[in-house]
This record gives structure tokens, C-alpha cells and sequence, in this order.
């Protein structure tokens, strides 16, 4: 009986990385133009690069698009510069989104609250202009130039092919921030964000964890960008605007910080809503922003995906009473 | 061998630009350091001053009716904001950073509406236009400059003097001793709103001629506001002058090298001042 | 805010059926698109009405809008295929003007595209166009190494005298019309200023002036004294800026609180939107190169080019209550132009890139609001008629509220065009 119900633990553990499959690679594509959904699954990755430290921490970080400009810069100038196969180029960029949040996390996990979302902030105005100007040569700058995506091993100029690298590497982060949100480390985050000095004082180094769990972030939002240059095949610096990094926490926030699937719900309402409604209105911003208001107001904190899941878990709880 | 003239001319500059910014984060770090609300929504009474300035100077010709109406809209709309924002109170800081955004980019987008998305002008007051010779710098520079340091001495006299500016003073210093003394602290709340907004929309109306009035100069704006906040340390009113000044004067001379320098500068400024004392430099823990 | 959770879920089930709804109407139209017979002409523009460079996609919407009107009223192409304008805003970024033209393309499966209203955004796309087989012609002036034989998409026309023109046409007007032969060039820091300047370098070449100072600034910038600072130290005849849009309001404000203008002649390329947000006493002796003016004395051009500009000045003010803006009137050109070439060709789908080149350059010489002009074979526009100088007018010499210039000269022909060698054709 008991070796029944671990394996139908085991199959259902991973019934939504099946439905997720199937979702991205049978139902979307159809429905959603497929430059939309790489967009899509390009931000959700950086989302739940920003979700770990915010979802699981309680950490708010206003910059992460330095890391998302990191990514896309390393991907896009390695193939440019270095002349490497573009899928060395993807994991390049996201050891590039690793150092540079060994380099700045040092400064930035020490506090949370406006602390940390200043010094990221900071951080991401400074890449910026970096990128902007001061590298412009290399990055193209404002105009931004297009990649060649020629690749020895499979062909990443098909757009068909490059998003199957994107639904793979989105797969990919999902199931390893599955794992992560079961384990140890997860939980000892999340301690953290109630009492910090409690966790100090059970004998463990809250930097040291608080460290990793940025760089971790880092690295997840690297290759987020690395995915977005991917699928345009085209690198400019107006996407790392630091003025954009609003948005990441909009997507969070409609998504749910700490909820598995927030980030994915998050991006694809958000950009979809910009989408859709730019399309048809040219007053676009107005609605979006009166949306993020009233879905701020009513669901509270949650996101939408949370705000289901605690009406679905009273629901049964009562059912199952 | 760099020209002294230059030095003196470049100093003006940060320091008259700096004392806008802190001019206009008054209000912001007063409600963040006390209330805990990060307003983004604020930077739009600075948009608002700059637009109204330039509509008076097209309608009625004169800049300083502009700048009286920009002082009184922002107040009475500070006011309103409290009524709306007072929902916000001892809600999580990133509920209500959302929630303001969300009334940024709507408020950017009624802006738009109203004046459209071209650039604006707006001329200084003809009395004030001429320029220093030697320095080569318009008097209207040094004019904000004086007004921007009366202001904010003024701000500080009525804090310190004038019964509801003790008011707001003692709501800052401790909120529960004033609900025991028998005064609503609403009244504080609402007075800091209305005098912080309409300092903004002050210094929104000065800056407009120094540059171009545009849609999105709200939220352009924000990361120095929240700098010059952080540096200076948030709640204090002296504070945020010192943070301003100092991040002015920043900008203004790497501005000077290059441009493109300014934020690169004034935003690794903020970073060491996190790192060496996060609460800024005249803040308290 | 005390609302029943209930009302909460339905509130936000609400939104997300809003936003699949939304999807599953896009998805409707996206199949009805499918395999279309052509029983409309779908003009696709990706314009930028947010962000840095909003001010201008309502001037080239105006345009495109204003010939699409005319060609309909005739039953449009071919007398029976009406012309339907697909706008996306391209918010000022050129990744996001990409994504929107592959949106237009692929989703909205336009037959022609046209837009931004830059020209680092213009090129990606004109680039882009090659690989969706959809043509592409540009809004905005585009740099002149765009129009090299090897960069250019061989289907991509402009009405527009590239940089290298403006420039050209700057310095031209500074030696010949002004004699100023002491030239100060002041450069943006990207194709658009180096550009203008290598134009300029041409001309006062031909025409014996000399560049004695040379500056550059970035984009945006705020404060320009250093750098009127050392143009007044410099002491040239002129200063010819690249300033455009918010930068030249800027630029010019501080230029005459500093004195410039009593110190060396001032030179800037300009157009009605941008002197729009200039103070008059700003503009007041300003020397402004302009592509199109409202208000041009008549014995300048010929009376022929006279009426067909006062004529187009009329429409556009009858229909917008402002002058026609530069931008305005070379969106209304190329729309006109490609409406005729494709009557021409004799077909709207399946282009291929050469065989459009084809049929423009058969239209030989195309009448246009400005007088006759011919495209020559690197893609660009050769007017009789090309830039004007005027010089500004201060506050009390307006007599009406857009009256900026007196326009004193005008230059055009192919002189005014970067030679044909320099851009690979010979």
C-alpha cells in the first residue's frame, strides 16, 4: 500500500513540468504568436531569478536587470567577439551572471528592505551606462546590433529551433527551483526573512546562505537574458533601462513571490496584457497601470496564482473535512 | 590645469541642482522615514509644477504666477494624496511600492494626455536671464539657488517654530505620544503630505526652465530622489539637504568629464554610502 | 479595504478570462488572416508613440494617414484595393520596434511596412525585412552608410536626403549663403552626427571653408555650457550644431543665455515639431535648415512647386489645424510612391526585393508636393528643391503663432546627395 503511494507521489511530483511541456510545445504555440511566448518564457526566468530572493527571502531587488544585461551581453559578445558555438555562448553567460553576483553580492545581501533594493538599484544604473555608452563599441549601445546565430550544432537561426532552446532551458530552471523550494536551503531563506538572529544563533552563517542564494539568482537571471537575445537574435541596451526593473517586481507581484508557478503566471499576464492591449490602444500605459493597481488592491501581496491557491487549499480543506 | 572659473561655475551648478533634489525628496523622505510608504507617486507633483509653470508662462506670460500655482495645486492635491495613500499605512513596503508605481505610470499617462508628448519650453523670467560674465552662467541658476536655500530654511523655522510644524515634528519623533497628548496625528499626516508635495511641485516649477519639461521626467527622476534620501538619511530634513548637495555637486562635475558619467557617479555614491552607513549620513537607525 | 474574499476570486477570475479572451480574439483573427486573397493592402508602421522619440510618430502618422486617404478615395490600389494602416508603437527601443515588426509581419501579415522614428531602429528593420520578405522603406532620415550598395535591402527607398545631405546642405548654405567660412561643427556621438559631419566636410570642401573647431555631445544631454563655452573661446564664423529635438530646444536656450550669438553665427537642422518647444528668443537669428517649410516667400521656387507646397500646407492644416511637419510630408511622399510602384509591378505579394527596385526606378520622375523628384539608383530622393535656410524670428517679427523662419535660400539637385562612388555603386 505504502510503496503505492510513494510512486503516485513520485509521478504526480512532476505532473506539472508534464503539463508545462505540454502547454509550451502543443497548446500556446498555436494561440500565442511564438515570438510573444519566448518573450514571455525569457522574463519568467529572470522572474524567478528575482523570486528567489524575493519569493523566499524577502529580499526586493531593484536592479536585477544588471544580471539580465549581463547575460545577454556575455551570450551576445562571445559569439560576436570570441567566435564561440552559441550554445557554449549560453552557458558562458550564465557563469557571467554567477561572478557578477559573487562581486556585487558581497555588498548588497548584508541588509534587506531599502538597503538592498538601493544598492541593486545602484547596480543596475551603473551596468547600464556602462553598457550604453562606455562599452558601446562592444554592445552597440543604444542601437543595439543583431547576433548571428550560427551554430555548428544545431541551427539557431530557425526561430522553430531557438525556441525549443528557450522552452528547455525554461524547463530546465523550473524543475531546479522545484527541487530547491524543497530543500533545506529554501527553508533556512525563508527563516531568515522571519528572524535572522534566530538562524544566527542556531549556528549557521546567515551571510554565507544569503550570499549563495544571489548568486544563484544572479546566474537564473543571466541566462534569462542570454534567452531573450536568443530568441530576437538582436541585443539592445534600451531593454536594461533601469527604469524597467519596476517591472520585474510587477510581474512577480501579479504572479506571487513565493509561489512555484507566480513567476511564469506573471510574466504571461504582464506581457501579454502590454501585448494585447497595445495593440488596440495606444493609451496602453494608462490601462496597465490602472490593472496593476486594481490587481494589487484586491490581490493583496499574494499574486494572482496565490491568491488561487489559498482559496483552492480553504476550499478543500472544508471539502475534506 | 583646470580653469578656476570653471571649478566655481561647475560647484554652482551641483549645488543648485543638488538643493532641487533635495527640495523635491523632501516630502518623499519624510513619509518614507517616518511612515514607511515608498510614494514613487511623488515625483508627480515635480512633473506637475514643471508643466503647470510652463502653461501659466503660455497663458499669462508671467513665470511667477506659475510658480504660485504650482505651490497651491500641489498642496491641495498633497492633501487629496493623503486620503487616497492613508490606505497604505503599515502595508508591506513592496504593496506599497507596486501600488504607487501603478499611480505613477498613470498619472505619467494623464500628463501626457493633457500636454502631450512633445518637448516643452519654458523661459526663465526675463528679469532674471542675464548672465555673469566671468563665470558665464545664467543669474537664474544662482537665483534658484537662493530661493531653494529659503525654502528649505523656511521649512526648517516652521518645523521648528510654528505649532503644526511642531506638530509633524513630534509625529516624526514619536507618533504615540502625540495620539496622547489628545492630537489627532492625522493632521500631522496630511500637513506633511500637502507641504512635502508642494515643495516638489516648487521645485519642479525652478528646474523647468533649466531644461525641457517631458512626460516621463517623473519617473526619470526617482532613482536620484531615492538617492538623495538614502544618502542623506531618511527623516531628516537636514539630512536630505546634505544628500542632495552632495549628489549634485557629483553629477555636476563628472557631468562635466562626460555626461554619460553623471549616474555612473551619483549612483556609485549612493552604493558606499549603503555599504559604510546604510542608515545615510545623518540618519539614525 | 474590507472586500469578501469571494468578491476577490471573482474579481480576479475576471481578469485572467479578460486576458485569455484577449489572447483567444487575437488567435480568432490570427486564423481568419491565414490565406487571404487580396482583397485589401495592408500598410504596416511600427511608430514610436511612447518613449524618447514620441513627438514624432504622430508627424509621420499624419503623413501616411494623409496619402492613404487620397489612394482610398480613389478605391486605392489599382482602383479597387483598399490601403489599411497597421500601427504598432515601437516605444522608442529599437528591440521592441523589431519585435513589433515581426509581430506586424507574422501576425498581422502586412504587405508593406514602413517606420520608426529613428534611424538605428530604421536600419534593423530594413535588415530584418529581407529575412520575413515583407519590404521595408524608412520614416525617419537615415544614416548615409545605410544606403551602401552592400547594406542596403534592394527594395528600400527613402524620401528622406540622408545625413550625409543634411550635413551637406548645412555647410553648403554656412560658406556659400553666409560666408562663413570658419565652420565649428558640433557632432552627436552616433551615426546621426558623424554622419551630418561627414556631409558637412564634403561641402566645405567644394565650397573653400574649414572646420577650425570640433566638438561632440551624447544624446540627452542637459547642460551644454562647457561646450558653448568653448565655442565662444573658438571665435568661428559659425557653429554648426547637430542638435535635434530636445537637445536643440536645450542647446539653444543656453547658447543665447550664454552669449553665443553675439559671438559667431549659429546653424541647426530643424523641423516644425522641434521648433515647436523653442522659445522664440531662442530661435531669433538662428540660421534653420528645414527639408519642408510652411511658409516660403514666392519667388524662391518656381510657381508650380509654389502652389503644390501651399497646397499641401492647406490639407494638412484643414485636417490637423498645424503645419505640415517634415516628417509629415515624407511619410505622405513614400506612401504615394510605393502605392504607384506597386501599380506598377502589378502586384502586392510575393515581392521580391529586386523586382520592386524595378518598378520604383521605372516611375522615373514622381511628383511630389515639393516639385518633381527621382530616386537614383542607391535608393535616394533627389529633389530639385531639397533643404532651406531661414533665419528665426524673434517674438515680435511672429506674426502668427508657427511663424519660425524667414526662409532665405534653398539648395537641392544631386549635389546635395553623397556621390554614388562613395556608397559602392560605381
Amino acid at each position: 500500500m505504502s510503496s503505492r503511494l510513494k510512486i503516485l507521489k513520485g509521478v504526480s511530483e512532476w505532473i506539472d513540468v508534464i503539463i508545462f511541456l505540454v502547454l509550451l510545445m502543443i497548446v500556446l504555440p498555436p494561440i500565442i504568436p511564438r515570438f510573444l511566448l519566448s518573450d514571455i518564457l525569457a522574463w519568467s526566468i529572470l522572474v524567478y531569478g528575482f523570486n528567489l530572493l524575493y519569493g523566499f527571502l524577502g529580499y526586493l531587488s531593484f536592479g536585477h536587470l544588471a544580471y539580465f544585461a549581463t547575460g545577454a551581453y556575455m551570450f551576445a559578445c562571445s559569439i560576436q567577439y570570441l567566435h564561440i558555438d552559441p550554445l557554449l555562448a549560453i552557458v558562458l553567460a550564465a557563469l557571467a551572471g554567477a561572478l557578477a553576483g559573487a562581486v556585487f553580492g558581497i555588498a548588497t545581501v548584508k541588509k534587506g528592505g531599502a538597503y538592498f533594493a538601493l544598492t541593486n538599484l545602484s547596480i543596475s544604473v551603473i551596468v547600464y551606462y556602462i553598457v550604453l555608452y562606455f562599452l558601446k563599441d562592444y554592445t552597440g549601445g543604444f542601437e543595439g546590433r543583431f547576433i548571428n546565430l550560427k551554430s555548428n550544432v544545431i541551427d539557431l537561426t530557425s526561430g522553430e529551433i531557438a525556441y525549443y532552446v528557450i522552452v528547455t532551458a525554461f524547463i530546465m530552471v523550473f524543475v531546479f527551483y522545484k527541487i530547491l523550494s524543497r530543500s533545506t536551503f529554501v527553508l533556512l531563506l525563508q527563516a531568515i526573512k522571519e528572524n535572522e538572529d534566530r538562524v544566527k544563533f542556531l549556528g549557521y552563517n546567515t551571510f554565507l546562505l544569503k550570499y549563495l542564494a544571489y548568486i544563484i539568482s544572479a546566474t537564473i537571471s543571466a541566462l534569462g537574458g542570454a534567452m531573450l537575445v536568443l530568441s530576437h537574435a538582436y541585443v539592445s541596451a534600451t531593454t536594461y533601462m533601469p527604469g524597467y526593473n519596476g517591472e520585474i517586481v510587477v510581474m512577480s507581484m501579479i504572479g506571487g513571490a513565493s509561489t512555484l508557478y507566480g513567476a511564469f503566471i506573471g510574466a504571461m499576464i504582464y506581457l501579454g496584457l502590454k501585448y494585447v492591449i497595445a495593440a488596440y490602444i495606444i493609451r496602453w500605459e494608462l490601462v496597465v497601470g490602472i490593472i496593476l493597481l486594481t490587481t494589487m488592491m484586491l490581490a493583496r501581496g499574494l499574486g494572482i496564482w496565490g491568491l488561487l491557491e489559498k482559496t483552492l487549499k480553504q476550499r478543500l480543506t472544508i471539502l475534506l473535512r | 590645469m583646470v580653469d578656476i572659473l570653471i571649478i566655481i561655475r561647475q560647484t554652482l551648478y551641483g549645488v543648485a541642482i543638488g538643493l532641487i533634489f533635495a527640495l523635491i525628496s523632501l516630502g518623499l523622505s519624510l513619509t518614507y522615514g517616518k511612515m514607511k510608504i515608498i510614494n514613487m507617486a511623488h515625483m508627480l507633483f515635480y512633473a506637475l509644477g514643471a508643466y503647470l509653470v510652463f502653461t501659466t508662462s503660455i497663458l499669462a506670460g508671467n513665470f511667477w504666477y506659475g510658480v504660485i500655482l504650482s505651490c497651491i495645486v500641489c498642496f491641495i492635491l498633497g492633501m487629496l494624496s493623503e486620503q487616497v495613500l492613508k490606505y497604505l499605512y503599515g502595508k508591506t513596503i513592496e504593496y506599497t511600492l507596486i501600488v504607487t508605481y501603478a499611480i505613477l505610470i498613470i498619472g505619467t499617462d494623464v500628463i501626457k494626455s493633457v500636454w502631450g508628448v512633445d518637448f516643452k519650453a519654458v523661459a526663465p523670467p526675463k528679469e532674471l536671464t542675464w548672465f555673469i560674465p566671468l563665470l558665464g552662467i545664467e543669474f537664474y541658476r544662482v537665483f534658484v539657488i537662493i530661493i531653494c536655500v529659503v525654502l528649505y530654511l523656511s521649512t526648517i523655522l516652521f518645523m521648528r517654530y510654528s505649532i503644526l510644524g511642531k506638530v509633524i515634528t513630534a509625529f516624526i519623533d514619536n507618533d504615540e505620544h502625540l495620539q496622547a497628548l489628545g492630537i489627532n496625528p492625522r493632521t500631522a499626516t496630511i500637513a506633511l503630505f500637502a507641504l512635502g508635495s508642494a515643495l516638489a511641485g516648487i521645485g519642479g516649477a525652478l528646474h523647468a526652465p533649466l531644461y525641457a519639461p517631458y512626460p516621463y521626467m517623473a519617473s526619470d527622476l526617482i532613482p536620484y530622489s531615492f538617492a538623495t534620501i538614502v544618502c542623506g538619511g531618511a527623516g531628516s530634513v537636514t539630512g536630505t539637504l546634505l544628500g542632495g548637495i552632495i549628489l549634485g555637486l557629483a553629477y555636476s562635475y563628472s557631468g562635466y568629464i562626460q555626461p554619460y558619467l553623471s549616474p555612473i557617479v551619483t549612483f556609485l555614491i549612493l552604493f558606499i554610502t549603503l555599504i559604510i552607513k546604510p542608515e545615510g549620513i545623518l540618519g539614525t537607525k | 479595504m474590507a472586500i469578501k474574499l469571494s468578491m476577490k476570486i471573482i474579481i480576479g477570475v475576471v481578469i485572467v478570462v479578460i486576458v485569455i479572451v484577449g489572447f483567444v480574439m487575437y488567435y480568432l483573427q490570427f486564423v481568419q488572416k491565414g490565406p487571404q486573397l487580396p482583397s485589401q493592402f495592408k500598410l504596416g508602421a511600427v511608430l514610436d508613440y511612447t518613449g524618447v522619440f514620441a513627438a514624432c510618430a504622430k508627424a509621420e502618422e499624419i503623413g501616411i494617414k494623409l496619402a492613404i486617404d487620397e489612394i482610398n478615395a480613389k478605391g486605392g490600389l489599382f482602383g479597387r484595393i483598399p490601403i489599411v494602416l497597421v500601427t504598432r508603437d515601437g516605444e522608442s527601443k529599437p528591440e521592441v520596434q523589431l519585435r513589433r515588426f515581426r509581430e506586424l509581419v507574422e501576425v498581422e501579415r502586412v504587405h508593406f511596412a514602413m517606420g520608426t522614428c529613428h534611424a538605428g531602429g530604421a536600419y534593423s528593420l530594413m535588415k530584418e525585412s529581407i529575412k520575413v520578405g515583407i519590404p521595408f522603406w524608412p520614416s525617419p532620415v537615415m544614416a548615409w552608410q545605410a544606403f551602401n550598395k552592400t547594406e542596403r535591402a534592394p527594395w528600400t527607398f527613402t524620401a528622406w536626403p540622408p545625413t550625409w545631405s543634411v550635413g551637406y546642405a548645412m555647410c553648403a548654405f554656412a560658406v556659400k549663403e553666409l560666408g562663413a567660412k570658419n565652420v565649428y561643427f558640433f557632432a552627436r556621438t552616433d551615426a546621426w552626427g558623424w554622419g551630418i559631419r561627414d556631409g558637412c566636410k564634403a561641402a566645405l570642401e567644394k565650397y573653400g571653408g574649414v572646420m577650425v573647431g570640433y566638438d561632440e555631445f551624447t544624446l540627452g544631454t542637459p547642460d551644454y555650457t562647457p561646450y558653448i563655452t568653448r565655442m565662444i573661446a573658438a571665435k568661428p564664423d559659425i557653429v554648426v550644431s547637430t542638435t535635434f529635438g530636445g537637445d536643440q530646444v536645450t542647446f539653444l536656450k543656453q547658447a543665447r543665455e550664454l552669449g553665443l550669438y553675439g559671438v559667431t553665427k549659429v546653424m541647426v537642422f530643424t523641423s516644425h515639431l522641434v521648433m515647436k518647444g523653442i522659445p522664440p528668443e531662442a530661435l531669433k537669428g538662428v540660421y534653420a535648415v528645414v527639408f519642408f517649410y510652411h511658409d516660403i516667400p514666392q519667388g524662391l521656387v518656381d510657381s508650380e512647386t509654389y502652389r503644390l507646397m501651399r497646397e499641401f500646407t492647406e490639407k494638412v492644416i484643414s485636417s490637423t489645424g498645424e503645419p505640415p511637419d517634415p516628417y509629415t510630408f515624407v511619410n505622405y511622399v513614400e506612401v504615394k510612391v510605393l502605392a504607384r510602384a506597386l501599380e506598377k509591378l502589378g502586384k502586392i505579394e510575393n515581392i521580391k526585393p529586386e523586382e520592386f527596385e524595378k518598378a520604383v526606378l521605372e516611375l522615373g520622375s514622381i511628383p511630389t508636393p515639393k516639385g518633381e523628384m527621382r530616386f537614383n539608383e542607391a535608393g535616394l530622393p533627389i529633389y530639385k528643391y531639397g533643404f532651406f535656410l531661414g533665419i528665426g524670428k524673434g517674438p515680435e517679427e511672429r506674426t502668427y503663432a508657427y511663424d519660425y523662419l524667414k526662409i532665405v535660400s534653398v539648395i537641392g539637385g544631386e549635389e546635395i546627395l553623397p556621390p554614388l562612388s562613395l556608397l559602392g555603386y560605381r
